[in-house]
Parts: C-alpha cells; structure tokens; sequence
C-alpha cells in the first residue's frame, strides 16, 4: 500500500503493524497518539528519557509512509535563518561576477534573488516538499534550542508558512507531519505543548524490551537476552546511577555481546563491555558487578 | 452522556486538579476521542491522555477525574471561583428548591463522601510584594549572579590562554613594523549561571512567608534560565507564575493557585520528586538554591541519598536558612545536619534582604568565586557529621 493511501485507511491496528514490519516495537499508546497525530494534523511532541526511541520513531514513520525525513536537529543558539532559509552568498558572488565579465548586469537583483540562489534549511523545505505524500518533519531535542526559537515555532507550527522578503510566502502545499522530541532539560513552554499532541515515552516493559532486542539483536542465545533486560533494569532502579541506560544502550550492549558471541553473562564479559550501558566514570566506580550478578541469578532460578 | 458534555465535565475536573486544560484541549480532545471511537478504553485513556494532560506526572489523575464525571460530580465540581462568591447562596436557593423533591441528601453525599486525589492542602493570602525590599534584591542577585557564574558569557578579557585574537594581534604587530612577535589570545569571562531553588514553604517557615515570595520573585530574575520549585510535603513547580512581569498577577497566582502552604516537610522525599521528574534539567551549568529552616519529618537517610545525588550532578547548593543570622546558631536541625557535607555555602536570608551583609558574605568582588573558597571561607565542614 503507497503511502498515501496508507494515510487514508490508516488504523491503529494497522500502524503497530507496520511499526513491527519496522522493527520498532511500540506500545499501542504510541500508536494511538501517532495515529492521533496524522489524524488530526497536528503536531506530535514526544518527551522522554535518553535513549528511549523517541528520534528513531520519526524514522520508522516515515519509512513507513514511503516519505522523506527532514530534520531539524536543535541546540543552544539556533535561529530561525539556520532553521529556515539562507542566500547562497558565495554563488551569489560568483555569478555578478560571471555577468561582470559578460557586461550584462540587467535584471541582477532578480537573478539573484530567486530561488537558484536560495539554500532551504529543513523548516523551509519541509514545507517546499513536492511529492503525494507529506514529508515527516523532526524537530529533534526542542527543550536545548533557545525559548525565543521556541517562539518562532509556535508560528511556524499555527500556519505552516514561511517569509522570505525578496520572494514572498510560501505556504505548505500539504502540511508535514510533524514530530518534536524533547529530553527534558527544561520545561517545553505551555504554548508550544498547547499546539501540540503529546506523549511521554517511559522505559519499556520487560517484555517489549525482550521483544525488541530480540527483534534488532540476532545470534544471541534467549538466556542472554533475558539476563541483559534484568541486568539493565537492576542499573535503571538504582537511585545513585547518573546516566540510567536507555533502549538504545541494551541494544548496543547486545550487539557487542552478539559479536564476543557471548553464551553467558559473565564476570569478565560484564566487566569488558559494561562501558557500552554506563557511561560515566562514577557509575562505574558504584556498580559492583559480582552482586549484581548474583541478583540475577536469584532471580533467575 | 454525549462527548461534549463529557469532555466539558472532564476539563472543568483537570482544571480543578490544577492542570492546564483551555478550551484548545478540549477541542483536541473531542476530535481525538471520536477518531478513536470502538477501539476500547485503552485507546480512549491515551486519546485523552495525548490531547489534555500534558505532564506525565499527573497521569494518575485522569481515571479519577473520569470517575468524578461518571459519578456526576464533574458538572457542578468546578464551576469554579466565579461562581464560588455565589455559591452558598445559590446552593441553599438549590437546595430549597430540590428539597421537597427529597434529593438534597443524595446531593450532598455526592459532594463530601467522594475520595478526592488532591490532597487537603492550605492556600493562603498572601501580602502584596514591597517595592523596596525588591529593588534592594535585584542589585543583590545581580551580584550573585556574577559571584556563582560557571558559564562563559559574551565578553572576553585578555588572557595567556584561549583563542587567538587576531585583531588585537595585527594591532600589537605594528610595533615591530607588521611582524608578529606574538599572538594575542583571549578567554571568555564566566558571567552566567543557570539556577534551580527549591524553596520550602512549610509550616515552620511561616514567618518568613513575605520573604519567600520575595525570594521566589528575585531568584526568578537571577537569568535566563531559572526554574523555582516549592516543597513541603510534595514538591510543585512554581517557574510558569512567576513569569509574568505584574507583581499582583504573581500575588495572585501564588495565592489562589498554589496550596503547598504551611504543612509538614518532606525534604528528602521532595528532593527525590525532584531528582526523578527534573533530574535531566540540572547539569554542572546549574546552581541550586536550597531555602528551608532543615525541619525535616522525613527520613534522614533518604534526604542524605538524594542530596548526595544532587551534589554529583550539579555545580552548588547553596542552602539558605532563616535562621542561621541569628547570633550563637548551630545547624543542629535533622535536615541540616544531614545535608550540611554537601553543600557549599551556609547563609542566612539576610545576605538577600540587605546588601552589605551580601557583601560580608560574598566579598567585594565581582569575579566568579572558586569553589574551594566557599568551604575555606565560611567553615562548612567537608566532612560528614
């Protein structure tokens, strides 16, 4: 089914589906609010923990939909110009300098500022996108761009259209689907969550985090699967661990252990790929892998 | 019930729960529900949960607000403070007039018997904001600002390391007749500090009430990015109200919205609230400001973790304790006790209020101060007690 067509007999069932097609597991909660979000048109704010599979939902949905992804990847300092639109400047020169040399500087101004000559950043292209299917705009990390960009977006989001002085508006031909993701280091101000959908994306459950791993992760023996969901989620509990271990890091941890063709969880193999879920010197130092070890083979028997 | 009523009667009861649900969401919440339509509860809970409840630690409010409308309470629970001036009257006019239809215990019941998940909580009036005091706070915390700064700012001075500054180094090249003798380098001077403040507004503090909200207002302003938390028995965020630039809106808002005021005092398990709802907010560019007396009825040992924690990821606690100007005090409540090796300066409020004790305190300079000088310089000991 082409994408358009997709979005037209679109169900919930049908979206965890083709979610799982894609080797993402997900809840049928997220469904529902993506559901919701191509539904309705709006804007879908996803906030959660790092590591959690927030960005990579932009990306299955738009594998899904047979579109493109545009991605606005924010930090401290971003503009609107980086996020809109910029003139080519360089070429600009070079081409008063071609029509310098051929004597014809008619019509320059107009030459130059058309659209030859304009760099579309991912805001300008996202609603410049030609093609049967929206393309999947994502905002990625909003809470570490500025609140004035926050602003900006507000907007950006209420109209879908952008103003470029020499050329004029450009309104979207078919609105993007729109996701923002957020880590939450700081509060997402309550007009841009006003005009949005939103969702917390949480850890997963043991369940959906087996399902997952072993859906991305192959050649590695059930017990050893099971053993890391444990082992990651004794580290999540843990009240003095800074950086907890998302999905992302069980995946990665996995895939060492996948190519150590590991068949048990051992002390040394622990203690050699532990980097790959804890990442600052201090957890480290805190955890004590005998007894943790030792936790899950209680558990386990 | 049809879906207009419900979704009407479900924002008054989230509203009335103290969440931010406009007309917007419930507009949201009304496409969403129908769009949905036959796929079960599950899906109706996320649909609501997608479109009017914004704040992941309110989830659990939603099925008990759904019960509040099923019950029938949900119509009349939040017809809100405009109609609270009336309400007694046009309750006994209501009751009067359903009182011979022998319902008026059935009314009532449904009223009072019913579980609430808000908590009995207290609201207070509070004074209006002095001028003065703020004006003398503001040069304060602007000193402040520049004391416990961590982050580079715009400015940069000449300086033996950094980046090289070409401008300046063509410049000095001219001495020697256009050949560079040596680059000119320039650092960016720390003048920035991101803030949290967490302040206590429990019972014990009730004295000092008009200088919390002074100080709420003042650590508001301390830069850019600031967030301000209350706790007494749970932790609220307060930031959204004091964002607003009227003194009287900020007054009324802490008033009427805010109902943390004079009960007991959780600081361990506020600080863990803290930790596990914002923990990713604070990183080594933050500052945190702790204000409370050290009153604590909760466990010692949990407040010692969570401290501890936030020792680990953040730059420094400051901890401001009313009564700590007073002359002979020894920090010998539980809480203070128990915090007292984490944390990098001990002041009293008064280095907030008057501001020569600010600089007796905090020393003439206006230079970021190093850490190691605050534990030298006013005896907080390192170790714990």
């Amino acid at each position: 089914m082409r994408g358009a067509e997709l979005i037209k007999n679109l169900s919930i069932d049908m979206l965890l589906n083709k979610l799982e097609e894609h080797l993402y597991v997900a809840d049928r909660s997220l469904a529902t609010a993506l559901y919701l979000a191509i539904k309705m048109k709006k804007p879908l704010l996803i906030e959660g923990e790092p590591g959690c599979g927030k960005t990579e939902i932009a990306k299955v949905l738009a594998e899904i939909l047979e579109t493109d992804l545009i991605r606005l990847q924010c930090y401290e300092g971003l503009d609107a110009s980086d996020a809109i639109y910029e003139w080519n400047y360089p070429k600009q020169l070079l081409y008063i300098r071609l029509l310098e040399s051929q004597g014809s500087m008619k019509d320059v101004e107009s030459e130059i500022f058309s659209e030859r000559f304009l760099l579309k950043r991912p805001l300008l292209a996202a609603i410049m996108h030609e093609g049967e299917v929206p393309p999947v705009l994502l905002i990625d990390e909003i809470d570490r761009a500025d609140e004035e960009f926050e602003g900006f977006l507000l907007e950006f989001l209420a109209e879908f259209q952008a103003t470029i002085p020499e050329i004029g508006t450009i309104k979207a031909r078919q609105q993007p689907i729109v996701i923002l993701t957020s880590n939450r280091t700081r509060e997402v101000g309550d007009g841009l969550k006003r005009r949005c959908l939103y969702y917390y994306q949480s850890y997963p459950s043991r369940e959906r985090e087996l399902k997952i791993l072993k859906l991305k992760v192959r050649g590695l023996p059930d017990n050893v699967v099971e053993k890391i969901v444990d082992f990651v989620n004794l580290i999540r509990q843990r009240q003095d661990i800074l950086k907890k271990p998302g999905i992302s890091e069980s995946i990665d941890w996995a895939t060492a252990l996948a190519k150590l063709s590991a068949k048990d969880l051992t002390r040394d193999i622990v203690q050699s790929t532990l980097p790959c879920i804890v990442k600052t010197q201090e957890d480290l130092q805190r955890l004590d892998i005998d007894s943790m070890l030792s936790m899950l083979g209680g558990r386990s028997t | 019930m049809n879906l207009y009523t419900f979704v009407t009667d479900l924002s008054r009861v989230l509203r009335k729960y103290g969440l931010k649900v406009g007309i917007s969401e419930s507009i949201d919440a009304c496409e969403a529900i129908s769009l949905v339509a036959g796929g079960g509860v599950q899906d109706l809970l996320t649909a609501i949960r997608v479109t009017m409840v914004k704040d992941p630690t309110r989830y659990h409010l939603i099925e008990e607000a759904i019960q509040e409308v099923a019950s029938g309470a949900g119509g009349g629970g939040d017809r809100g403070e405009s109609e609270g001036q009336e309400g007694e009257q046009a309750g006994s006019l209501r009751g009067g007039a359903q009182r011979g239809k022998g319902q008026e215990q059935e009314r009532v019941s449904t009223q009072y018997v019913m579980y609430s998940p808000a908590e009995a909580l207290h609201k207070r009036t509070l004074r209006p904001l002095d001028v003065t005091k703020l004006r003398t706070g503001r040069r304060i915390i602007r000193r402040m600002k520049r004391r416990l700064a961590v982050l580079p700012g715009r400015r940069s001075k000449y300086s033996k390391h950094g980046e090289i500054e070409f401008k300046r180094t063509i410049r000095e090249s001219f001495k020697t007749f256009g050949e560079i003798v040596e680059f000119k380098r320039t650092l960016k001077t720390l003048t920035r500090a991101r803030l949290v403040a967490l302040i206590d507004i429990s019972g014990s503090m009730d004295t000092y009430t008009d200088w919390l909200v002074r100080a709420m207002y003042l650590f508001s302003r301390f830069t850019r990015r600031v967030e301000i938390f209350v706790f007494s028995t749970r932790l609220r965020r307060v930031t959204d109200y004091l964002l607003v630039s009227n003194l009287e809106e900020i007054r009324r808002r802490l008033s009427e919205e805010l109902d943390l005021w004079g009960s007991g005092t959780r600081i361990g398990y506020c600080l863990k609230t803290f930790l596990e709802s914002y923990g990713n907010l604070v990183d080594k560019t933050w500052v945190v400001i702790i204000v409370s007396d050290g009153w604590d009825t909760g466990e010692p040992e949990l407040l010692r973790e969570s401290i501890e924690m936030l020792r680990q990821r953040v730059s420094r606690i400051i901890w401001l304790n009313p009564h700590s100007d007073k002359p002979g005090f020894k920090p010998l409540t539980i809480g203070m006790l128990t915090a007292l090796p984490y944390i990098d300066i001990l002041a009293g409020t008064s280095i907030m209020e008057d501001y020569h004790s600010f600089l007796t305190f905090f020393g003439k300079s206006i230079k970021p101060m190093k850490r190691s000088s605050y534990q030298a310089r006013y005896g907080v000991s390192a170790r714990p007690i």
